[in-house]
């Protein structure tokens, strides 16, 4: 289906994973804590096969 | 996970008595080694990140350095959930 093979067959569904999701999120500060819903959690989301060292930056602003 | 600040406040009790309510930035890097296909809990790194800084009020925001993987927000109390993903 892709032509873009040359890293796995797993590389372009990744790609298309991971633009039709997202790589970034904000999320407010409240009170000191992250004002995340009861049920939320914050999940890395893996789309190739193989094991992959990921790096996530978090900028935290404000007082 | 390796989760590493890269920048703290040497001077936060000065800025916090002198200058209370001034916006201030800090980065940290976490680091994770993912198993392939599938989602990682990263909630309890994040926080921690996020509790060290001891910021009051404002954003956190989130940035993965990535093509092949996302960051979603997700239900945390059913895994099934998260197999169904």
């Amino acid at each position: 289906m892709f032509k873009h093979v040359s890293e796995g067959q797993d590389d372009m569904p990744a790609h298309i994973r991971t633009i039709l999701t997202q790589t970034s999120l904000t999320i407010p500060i409240q009170n000191g804590k992250l004002a995340l819903g009861t049920w939320q959690g914050i999940y890395l989301y893996e789309h190739r096969y193989q094991p992959h060292h990921r790096n996530i930056l978090i900028t935290s602003m404000g007082y | 996970m390796d989760l590493r600040m890269l920048s703290h406040f040497s001077n936060m009790h000065y800025m916090d008595r002198y200058m209370p309510n001034t916006i201030k930035i800090t980065q940290a890097n976490l680091s994770i080694n993912t198993m392939g296909r599938g989602t990682q809990d990263i909630t309890a790194e994040i926080i921690s990140a996020v509790t060290i800084t001891k910021l009051q009020a404002g954003l956190c925001y989130l940035f993965l350095q990535h093509t092949s993987a996302s960051l979603i927000l997700c239900e945390n109390y059913d895994s099934q959930v998260r197999r169904d993903l």
